[in-house]
């Protein structure tokens, strides 16, 4: 289940600004040393500081590097990929929404979100692998390796071809650590998901094919 | 012989009887292909929304198609009578409207310095709290004024909306951005004819005389003019003439192409209206029609006294004469005055490069003449009269508070006397000056008062100043130049998400009835500025009666007789377009015999001086007899209760007059001209630079290309791609006297700063000018315009792949001061005098 909510965090993290719950959390002394074991430095002080003042900081970073009028670096895959259209809800962004449709997720349409925003890729990767803890739990080899092979194909398809880039954009922008870290934690762990999915999935291929 | 013309002189001569009495009937309208589209990859139909564009202001109909929830394309709107389907790059490259990376999906608040580019993403909520809150106070405190509104492209439902909203909440601090585009065309109509906008209508004319209009790329009503014009040329064998300071591409594609020096044109009119008068060219459609023209102080004049005065006036201005002022020689002047005077009918049409410079104004009275003593004015094939969709709209609540207004949309004092469409380029410097008060609230709209006006600097100092204006709001889609100077970012909704109902001029002189329809819902936290008037109205207590601008457009629909009778909202939904398939194109719409009830009515009077036919309720006077006393031309706005007027005793529906008082006959002499110490008649009047100006000067010009908006599209990848670099235009001569060649980086002085730029050294430019294109040179608005690329672009290409191109041009405006034409306040795109030399 860890793989599901280090997902869910940074899909949080990345979807926009953190709220006051979310940074109280991350502030909290259990999580500091966590993150230091890590190696990752979100600096003094993210921990030291007011919370309205780390609060404040962190909008107006997220602003500057994601919504428009600082970095240009778009949260987005259809912009992101290399050699991909370029635009907004570009064919690529189709793609992805005709993907998780076929894996049985439908945005919420109230939400004016867009599919292929990083921190809504990252809340799909976060459901497959919910189900897919819940498949080992239950035993249900065949329903984890399903969950995984959704988990393979978006990381080969579609996040795995430009997280990396766009974390590398986002470490040489920030201006403080917190997204440059995480966009380094985020960048690791998808590097790493590449073939833990396909261990993950040789293993449930293998048992349910024993079973 | 049995040849296809014989066999065709049969058909001719053949009894109306031998071919009527068929057995068969036409049932529906022959199909038209277009209208459909697939999906190249599954071959599945993509949903067809019929809309309407907003790129330019020709706001063409046009059909998006959406494929799987995407806006993948648009197309022109075959059932359109304006366009016949055509639709040009502009507005194909709509789509990126939609997608440019760089759109802006959220409220923003500054929260750095003004223009440190330092932002927070705020919610809606938050956002017109701040905003209600301040405007709120304002109209407590009885200042409502101190709420300035100023905005560039806004037509049709918008301005009818938006418009209620601001006159309900009680400002007339009104802003617009016709003085940049082209003011003293309109100024100079309304001088002549009354409303403004001349309709050309090439459909049925044989021979085209051009003053200055790039038609073929770039028009307030472009494809629908300019694929008629194609098709008389091609198919009719038409012939076009155009006078223009540069071989543009309608320059090019022209018959004959004539160079002209900048600013001068006016001189060649007139030249030609005096061979046209000396010769005795104007006999018969011209002599006619100077029956309906004012052409001395006298209104009663006879034919005879006016054709007398045309030529008594006329009679220095001859082609010799508007040689050396114009460069034309006087024997081109002359060719080109007889074959105008003898096609019947010409089609004499005349745009900025004519009119945008000193006393241009006056350039459009003088082609109004030319088009007046030819016979060519409101009649087929001629100078039209415009003819548009008379649109039913909610009103809005009926009690509204007297609006109150700062005085400073007309210009420094002084900068012009007759500025009927303003002086928007000198908005920002009345603010600095201070003398007419000050908005506390100033908020653009669809403008970009940074990049699109001239003096860019100065318009960066005043707008970062935040003791000039201390709360700014920008209404945009996106990040431009004047949206990095505000205090908060309203997202807008791109055209391509938003409703509207439209009523663009038609060519074929028979309205059109268009709507505009989302093709998907906005992105992000995008609303339509119309329907956040709707919401701020309601928090501040005075609600507009209607719920989103769609509801606005379905109650016009069902309000407007001929929609409504066509089916109302839902047959616009499922068609986009509607004319009456009947209708008959109007022409000689001053011609119209008034029915008696209409004059004869106990509040209307003739006046004795003009022969004018004008309600005294109307014009807010007490009786008929003050009526009298004060006069038709002396009482403040006698225009708006203008009813006709008496021509050969017979009262006419005549030239309604807009915005200044006009006797309703076509007036060449203008009284109103006069009373501000003007020239009466069109005329010479000396360029001030150009005098002073030293041998080696050269004469700035700016034009606009086929692919781009004057300065609302750049962030178009599909358009910039095309066009991104403007190189200024240097005629060889002038080039070899300043040594400067083809590609050399060369610096542009003017009064108003300095510009770096490159040399294109081309004959296609008349000698002693030089010219630099609009477009280029932004320096925000997204990565397509701005060059601006996300980091580590360099190191692994990404963006360069997409974004190609290296050089992003230079933008004329910083060396262009905001001059205003001293009659209509136009900005003097077309005149500046500059020195040029190697960089």
């Amino acid at each position: 289940m860890e793989r599901a909510k280090l997902y869910g965090l940074l899909a949080s993290l990345f979807r926009r600004e953190p709220g006051p719950d979310l940074l109280t959390q991350l502030r909290s002394p259990g999580f500091h040393d966590l993150l230091s074991e890590t190696g990752l430095d979100l600096g003094d002080e993210f921990f030291s500081d007011p919370l309205d003042d780390v609060r404040d900081r962190l909008q107006v970073e997220y602003t500057f590097l994601f919504l428009g009028p600082g970095k240009h670096i778009s949260p987005h895959e259809s912009v992101q990929l290399k050699r991909g259209s370029g635009i907004l809800w570009g064919e690529e962004t189709s793609i992805v929404k005709q993907f998780m449709a076929a894996a049985g997720f439908d945005l919420d349409e109230t939400a004016n979100e867009i599919p292929d925003h990083i921190g809504v890729e990252l809340e799909f990767l976060s459901h497959l692998s919910t189900k897919e803890a819940e498949a080992w739990q239950a035993g249900d080899q065949e329903a984890a390796a399903a969950a995984l092979g959704w988990q393979h194909r978006f990381v080969s398809n579609n996040i795995g071809k430009w997280v990396g880039r766009f974390c590398r954009e986002v470490e040489v922008a920030a201006e403080t650590p917190f997204y440059a870290e995480f966009a380094k934690l985020l960048r690791t762990f998808i590097a790493g998901e590449k073939s833990e999915i396909v261990d993950r999935l040789a293993k449930a291929d293998g048992k349910s094919q024993r079973s | 012989m049995l040849d296809r013309r014989s066999l065709l002189k049969i058909g001719a001569a053949a009894p109306a009887v031998a071919v009527s009495g068929g057995v068969l009937n036409q049932v529906r309208a022959l199909p038209i292909s277009g209208g459909k589209d697939f999906s190249p990859i599954t071959g599945m139909e993509r949903k067809a929304i019929p809309s309407a564009c907003w790129q330019c202001v020709t706001r063409c109909p046009s059909i998006s198609y959406v494929e799987d929830g995407r806006l993948v394309k648009i197309e022109g709107q075959p059932n359109s009578i304006r366009t016949h389907g055509v639709m040009c790059s502009k507005g194909q490259a709509g789509v990126n409207q939609y997608s440019d990376p760089d759109r802006i999906l959220h409220p923003m608040r500054r929260v750095g310095p003004r223009g440190s580019g330092q932002w927070k993403r705020i919610s809606w909520d938050e956002a017109l709290e701040e905003l209600t809150g301040r405007l709120q106070k304002l109209r407590d405190d009885g200042t409502p004024e101190k709420f300035m509104f100023h905005y560039g492209r806004m037509k049709a439902s918008h301005s009818k909306l938006i418009n209620t909203f601001l006159a309900n909440y009680g400002t007339a601090s009104k802003g617009n951005h016709t003085a940049i585009c082209e003011a003293a065309k309109w100024t100079g109509q309304e001088l002549t004819w009354g409303k403004h906008y001349d309709n050309w209508d090439f459909d049925n004319t044989r021979f085209v005389l051009n003053f200055g209009s790039n038609v073929l790329e770039a028009h307030t009503n472009h494809v629908p003019s300019a694929h008629r014009l194609i098709a008389r040329i091609t198919d009719h064998n038409v012939r076009l003439v155009t006078f223009d300071v540069r071989l543009s591409n309608t320059a090019a594609k022209s018959s004959e192409w004539v160079p002209v020096v900048p600013g001068t044109d006016r001189a060649v009119v007139l030249a030609m209206c005096n061979v046209i008068m000396s010769e005795d060219l104007y006999k018969g459609d011209g002599e006619e029609f100077l029956k309906y023209c004012k052409v001395t102080a006298n209104n009663a004049a006879t034919v005879e006294e006016k054709v007398a005065a045309l030529k008594t006036h006329l009679a220095e201005y001859t082609p010799e004469w508007a040689e050396g002022v114009s460069g034309v020689p006087a024997g081109k002047i002359a060719e080109i005055a007889r074959e105008v005077a003898m096609a019947k009918p010409a089609c004499i049409i005349s745009y900025r490069g004519a009119v945008a410079s000193y006393h241009g104004a006056d350039t459009e009275r003088a082609v109004q003449m030319l088009a007046a003593i030819t016979g060519n004015i409101d009649q087929p094939g001629g100078r039209c009269k415009a003819v548009g969709a008379s649109w039913k709209y909610p009103k809005g609540p009926k009690d509204k508070p007297k609006a109150r207004k700062l005085k400073i949309a007309d210009g420094l004092p002084g900068a012009a006397k007759l500025p009927t469409h303003h002086v928007s380029h000198q908005v920002l410097k009345m603010i600095k000056d201070g003398s007419h008060g000050r908005p506390d609230v100033y908020m653009s709209y669809c403008y970009t008062a940074v990049y699109a006006n001239g003096d860019v600097q100065e318009n960066i100092d005043i707008l970062k100043d935040e003791s000039l204006i201390p709360f700014s709001v920008n209404v945009n889609p996106y990040y431009d130049e004047s949206a990095a100077l505000a205090d908060l970012i309203l997202p807008d909704t791109p055209f391509t998400e938003r409703w509207g109902w439209e009523d663009m001029v038609s060519p074929a002189q028979i309205p059109e009835y268009y709507i505009r329809q989302p093709a998907v819902k906005p992105l992000g936290e995008c609303r339509d500025f119309a329907d956040v008037c709707i919401d701020m109205a309601e928090r501040m207590g005075f609600p507009l009666g209607y719920k989103s601008h769609e509801e606005f457009v379905q109650a016009s629909c069902e309000m407007t007789p001929a929609v409504k009778a066509a089916g109302g909202f839902e047959y616009m939904k499922a068609n986009g377009v509607y004319h009456d398939p009947a209708a008959k194109p109007a022409f000689y719409s001053y011609k119209k015999v008034l029915s008696p009830e209409k004059y004869q009515k106990e509040t209307v009077v003739k006046d004795p001086q003009t022969g004018t036919y004008w309600d005294w309720k109307k014009a807010k006077l007490e009786s008929a007899e003050e009526a009298l006393a004060k006069g038709y031309l002396k009482t403040k706005g006698s225009y708006k209760a203008y009813v006709g007027v008496e021509v050969d005793g017979q009262v006419l529906s005549g030239f309604k007059p807009d915005k200044v008082n006009l006797s309703g006959l076509f007036e060449i002499y203008s009284d109103v001209m006069k009373d501000a110490d003007l020239p009466a008649m069109p005329s010479w009047t000396a360029i001030p630079e150009y005098e002073a100006k030293k041998p080696e000067d050269l004469i700035l010009t700016t034009y606009k290309h086929a692919a781009q908006i004057h300065s609302r599209s750049a962030n178009c990848k599909y358009l910039t791609e095309v066009f991104h670099d403007n190189p200024a235009w240097l005629n060889p001569e002038t080039a070899k006297t300043k040594g400067i060649a083809d590609g050399d980086a060369i610096k542009v002085i003017s009064a108003s700063g300095e510009l770096l730029t490159t040399a294109r050294v081309t004959p296609a430019i008349v000698p002693g000018a030089i010219a630099i294109a609009h477009h280029c040179g932004h320096w925000e608005y997204g990565r397509y315009a701005s060059g601006k690329k996300a980091p580590l672009v360099e190191a692994d290409e990404a963006d360069a792949d997409r974004i190609w191109w290296t050089s992003k041009g230079a933008h004329p405006n910083w060396i262009i001061g905001n001059r205003a034409d001293p009659i209509s306040g136009q900005l003097r795109f077309m005149d500046t005098v500059v020195k040029v030399e190697k960089a």
